[in-house]
């Protein structure tokens, strides 16, 4: 394989030994830069009690570009889309090679803490979530249970 | 391009078009259309999905707008029936022919939204899978080829939990049976990838492999003799076997392929440390194959920089390869679908869609599609200026637009699509189809590897060892490789090497835009 950077190894070393509370990041065992990921869903959110999975892959040139993460899981959110891609800046052009999966798993556990429909992916899903927040969080606590649970 | 060899084929089974009976009546042995719900009309969705097949080989352009009927499909298979009739639907009509049909359905599939772990076990209670069924002598081989298709590509979606609740004792009975060579050889390789999909999650594994050991004879170890075989596809069964035994599905007692593999005279092939993370590559490093949705690529380990160069290619696979030359500034960006022939960097060969790449760019080539069993000739002649190829021996026109930006670094390169396969002849026996019209060098005659070099170890060791190295503690906090020298000026932050840094516009920390870069004294840490 293209040399793994070391810094993907010492990362995976350390989701290893110490994971992130909620997060559970594993590295496919025939791929180091793919990951399996599952994000619980955050106290007090509609998305508690749900376990979402994600896929995270660090791309050629990683640290110097993100890492491309994405929702398996179907989720009602305003910043993730129906093919789970997400709307979020660390991602994206506020990327720095100083940020690892750790702190990007983190923001997004956050998003889903504080959804932002100012920032809309979901166009629909965000319209809802700012003319009618009760009604678009009865939909994402729906979707949860529907998709995110018993699995 | 945008042909659809298809569109004939359709009506090769009689109850094609037959309405459903009902919402989720079963598949009968005696038919074997799989009948899922009705959202919209079967004929619809039938005629959307071999569209899509149709465009998916015209679809050469990473950047262009979704097609009208992918658009459609996804909109379908957005309600949980849908999605269970759009992939109804694939089963049931996708051709057994179409060189495109088992990658088409795995970039389906991956471009729907995932269904609901329900809608997925309804699907495949659908399927009716068992092991009579893959016994039954009159069995459609088309659907039976498409359901592992579909089986493989879910188990490795749903990598996890759900995947464990999709191999059922019933998925697992179904797939196992049909791994004996009596069986059609094109279902044989699909239920075996199926089942390296399952084995992706780990109580899959074992799962399997306590399956595989309860038989009287493990079939895989049959199998495997087909690696060397001249039936092409029997031959991929083999290579897959091998490769499960050495990486999966391990036996004990069974020597390793790398190290029963005799490499006398061969002194180039394939880098293993220079390919991209999902290509498979043979224990004597001169066969390579895909399974895996992304764009996988490689180089070999010999470097041209002058003179004139031939090697060769048998075409195992009829689908997309990318064939041909790259130096090492061409990048493999798998997931994103670019390999060689995309950048500046490299050309390649592509006689699925009889293309050929170069910046991303396709030309249309006067040539017959490839076949099994073809021979790919690549001249490179750095004197001249000339890049060659000839099908069996069939000269196309000379190439020279890459030497505008490239006169040397030269390496034999190639991409895979899904499920494609090639083999390489760098020279270690004779050519052929050498060309006839000016004298050339083989990378064999002059290449040399250590034994250390020449061993194509299976990749989950390669990361074992790999993950018990250590890192030193003055590293660079960014890529851990080199050492940390460097310190961002004006806002002092410190801990990054020279590699690292001259990639940087703002500092990792602070987003300071940097001015300058001061070498830090090695006493200051």
């Amino acid at each position: 394989m293209a040399a793994l950077p070391r810094r993907i190894i010492k990362e995976t070393q350390r989701l290893m030994q110490e994971p992130v509370p909620g997060i559970s990041a594993v590295p496919s065992e025939t791929n180091a830069r793919y990951f399996h990921v599952i994000v619980t869903g955050p106290e007090d959110s509609p998305f508690e009690g749900g376990l979402f999975k994600l896929e995270l892959f660090l791309p050629e040139d990683y640290p110097m570009s993100a890492p491309k993460v994405r929702f398996i899981t179907k989720i009602y959110h305003p910043n993730i889309d129906r093919l789970g891609r997400i709307c979020l800046d660390i991602l994206k052009d506020k990327w720095s090679p100083a940020l690892q999966i750790r702190t990007v798993l983190l923001s997004i556990q956050a998003l889903l803490s504080a959804p932002n429909p100012d920032d809309p992916l979901a166009n629909d899903v965000a319209e809802l979530w700012k003319v009618n927040e009760i009604e678009a969080i009865r939909n994402a606590k729906e979707w949860t249970r529907r998709y995110a649970m018993d699995n | 391009m945008g042909t659809c060899w298809c569109k004939g084929k359709v009506r090769d089974d009689g109850e094609q078009y037959a309405p459903a009976t009902s919402a989720a009546s079963q598949a009968s042995p005696a038919d074997n259309r799989i009948r899922g719900p009705k959202c919209v009309d079967t004929h619809v969705v039938d005629q959307l999905v071999l569209e899509m097949l149709g465009l998916i080989a015209s679809f050469i352009d990473n950047d262009e707008e979704s097609p009208v009927s992918l658009v459609k499909l996804h909109f379908i298979a957005d309600k949980e029936d849908g999605w269970i009739q759009v992939v109804s639907s694939m089963v049931n009509v996708i051709p057994l022919e179409d060189p495109f049909g088992p990658s088409a359905i795995t970039i389906m599939l991956d471009d729907c939204p995932l269904p609901s772990k329900e809608s997925v076990i309804r699907l495949t209670e659908l399927f009716a899978l068992s092991a009579a069924r893959a016994c039954t002598g009159d069995a459609c081989v088309r659907v039976e080829r498409n359901i592992c298709v579909v089986l493989g590509c879910l188990a490795e979606k749903l990598a996890g939990p759900n995947s464990v609740a999709v191999l059922t004792e019933q998925t697992l009975d179904y797939l196992v049976t049909f791994l004996v060579t009596k069986n059609e050889p094109c279902i044989v390789l699909f239920a075996l990838i199926a089942l390296e999909k399952f084995a992706q999650t780990t109580e899959n594994k074992l799962t399997i492999k306590d399956r595989l050991e309860k038989l009287k004879e493990n079939p895989l170890l049959v199998l495997e003799k087909h690696a060397n075989s001249e039936h092409y596809v029997w031959r991929q069964v083999g290579f897959c076997a091998q490769w499960a035994l050495d990486n999966l599905f391990i036996v004990e007692g069974r020597k390793l392929s790398y190290e029963q593999v005799d490499m006398t005279g061969i002194n180039v092939i394939l880098n293993c440390r220079d390919v991209s993370e999902y290509l498979k590559i043979s224990c004597d490093g001169l066969e390579a194959r895909a399974d895996s949705y992304s764009f996988e690529s490689v180089r070999c380990t010999f470097q041209v920089d002058e003179g004139c160069w031939y090697y060769e290619c048998t075409i195992i696979t009829p689908g997309v390869m990318q064939i041909g030359w790259a130096t090492k500034n061409s990048h493999f960006l798998n997931y994103e679908g670019y390999g060689i022939g995309d950048d500046l960097y490299s050309l390649s060969y592509d006689g699925c869609r009889k293309l050929i790449w170069h910046a991303a760019r396709p030309e249309a080539a006067r040539a017959r599609a490839w076949a099994p069993g073809d021979t790919l000739g690549c001249l490179i002649d750095l004197d001249r200026g000339e890049l060659l190829f000839s099908l069996n021996g069939d000269m196309l026109p000379p190439h020279n637009t890459i030497f505008h930006t490239t006169r040397k670094g030269f390496f034999a390169a190639a991409s895979f699509m899904a499920f494609q396969q090639c083999q390489f002849n760098f020279g270690h026996k004779p050519f052929k189809y050498p060309p006839t019209d000016r004298a050339f060098s083989s990378f064999n005659d002059h290449g040399s590897l250590s034994d250390e070099e020449k061993r194509v170890i299976p990749r989950r060791l390669y990361l074992q060892q790999l993950r018990c190295s250590s890192v030193r503690d003055d590293s660079c906090t960014l890529c851990f490789d080199d050492t940390a020298c460097c310190v961002l000026e004006p806002c002092q932050h410190r801990g990054f090497c020279s590699v690292c840094t001259s990639q940087l516009k703002e500092c990792p920390m602070c987003r300071a835009p940097i001015v300058n870069v001061r070498r830090d004294e090695v006493e200051d840490t």
